[in-house]
């Protein structure tokens, strides 16, 4: 008998850790689903070690870019560039949340209102490191409870949106990237007001999925958070439309090119801002 | 144990550094490192040992990405475990049939991904373009392949506790040159 528990220990073994590894799987979608799904202690302190490490290690590749790009490629023309760059990303904000505005009532206390939904504190934070999958999209960020953050907020750049905080840990996050297959956002085309969803696709292009009936939808529009959902603000740059598909019976689709490059994403901002229905499903956490 | 600790640290480097390349390109056009390793340690160390090493890394690596807590760790036990039974049907010591068996792992591993995330998030199916990435990192992963399973047998080499797991790592060498 103990000989043949002895031959059989590796076969015991791996049984075991297959049924444990899917047990740990359906209990995690379980805390996803009632929002308890925060990194464990032991986790976190996983987490939470990876992030300077991983700083360390991007440290070399990240100047070595910066040389290339400051020194030798735009020598002189970069700061200004990047000065100009900047300027424009801030008059376009503004221009598209007055044109949001202006569109949606036409009246300017809309356009306060609209600020003022925007105002909310922003968290500059760094990405230190990618999905360690090619299959998932998402970025590991080096702010974490300890400095406010929240599973549920929303996560931007200058160009638009990022993702979304699905995991903290006391000093880092796991945000969740639009590209990711499991994303999907509520979009709204700001020219025409068409409504879908928009979901991580392939690559790192988006796919908008829309109604056939009423919408027009055409290449070069722009399109928006539509604030529906409740988990990201309205009127957020997802993208602008560069193909329209064929149109089905119900559903037509079309590609979206992101407003984020998700291959360079250096610098991002977390929203310190989370939608009443997140602070429904992170009750533990405490709504901000 | 001082093998043990030894390989997991190994592991936790090759994650890191995933993530960190990560960042500089797409998933793609990088090999998969956590799933190499996972197989050099199946055919280096093998037993008990390496499935434990493997799921451990796994739930490391699922800490790390967009997965389900669970998804990475029990793929990998998976991909030991084939690589385990493979290695008894094939010379997986030699250069040729790892590389083989190594990239038709890679698309089950990668499958298995989609399929579990299908299954359990629902999330959006494959399209072609998705073959175009999956068939980089397959030449990537059969590429890396030999150097990975060497390098994984050297360290478990110097890490054994006595001469038998120095001999063991020894012979996967000797045996990948032909010797």
């Amino acid at each position: 008998m103990r000989d043949l528990l002895d031959r059989l220990r590796g076969t015991i073994l791996f049984a075991v850790l297959v049924v444990v590894t899917l047990a740990t799987m359906v209990g995690d979608r379980r805390a996803e689903r009632s929002g308890e799904r925060e990194r464990t202690f032991v986790a976190g302190m996983v987490m939470d070690v990876a992030v300077p490490v991983q700083k360390a290690m991007a440290a070399p590749a990240d100047a070595a870019r910066e040389l290339w790009s400051r020194y030798l490629a735009l020598v002189g023309l970069r700061s200004e560039n990047d000065r100009l760059r900047q300027r424009i990303s801030t008059l376009e904000e503004e221009n598209l949340q007055y044109r949001e505005a202006l569109v949606s009532s036409g009246r300017l206390q809309r356009i306060a209102e609209m600020r003022s939904d925007f105002e909310v504190a922003m968290l500059p934070s760094e990405v230190v490191g990618g999905d360690t999958s090619a299959w998932f999209r998402s970025a590991l960020l080096d702010r974490g409870q300890g400095h406010g953050v929240r599973s549920g907020m929303p996560v931007v750049t200058d160009r638009g949106l990022v993702g979304l905080v699905t995991a903290t840990s006391p000093r880092a996050s796991q945000a969740m990237l639009l590209s990711d297959r499991q994303s999907s956002v509520d979009g709204l085309v700001q020219r025409s007001r068409a409504q879908g969803i928009v979901r991580g696709l392939r690559g790192d292009l988006l796919e908008f999925e829309f109604a056939v009936r009423g919408s027009d939808v055409r290449m070069g529009d722009v399109v928006i958070t539509s604030g529906l959902g409740g988990v990201y603000p309205k009127g957020v740059r997802i993208g602008v439309v560069e193909e329209v598909g064929e149109a089905g019976d119900l559903l037509q689709t079309a590609t979206l090119r992101p407003a984020v490059d998700f291959g360079r994403l250096e610098g991002v901002f977390v929203m310190l801002w989370r939608a009443p229905t997140m602070d429904l499903l992170y009750p533990e956490e405490g709504g901000s | 144990m001082r093998r043990l600790v030894g390989l997991l640290a190994l592991g936790g480097v090759a994650l890191l550094v995933q993530g960190t390349l990560a960042i500089f390109a797409p998933g793609f056009w990088l090999p998969d490192l956590v799933f190499l390793y996972a197989v050099g340690l199946a055919i280096a160390v093998g037993g008990a040992e390496a499935l434990v090493l493997a799921a451990a890394l796994g739930y490391a690596a699922d800490l790390f990405s967009g997965a389900l807590l669970g998804q990475h760790a029990l793929l990998l036990v998976l991909a030991c475990g084939a690589t385990r039974i493979a290695s008894l049907q094939l010379h997986l010591a030699r250069s040729v049939p790892r590389v083989a068996f190594v990239a038709g792992l890679t698309v089950l591993y990668v499958l298995g991904h989609a399929a579990l995330a299908r299954l359990f998030v629902g999330a959006a199916g494959l399209d072609w373009s998705f073959a175009r990435q999956l068939a980089i990192q397959t030449g990537l992963n059969a590429l890396l392949a030999p150097l990975v399973v060497a390098g994984v047998a050297r360290v478990s080499g110097w890490l054994a506790p006595d001469d038998e797991g120095f001999r063991r790592g020894l012979a996967v060498e000797l045996r990948s040159r032909g010797l």
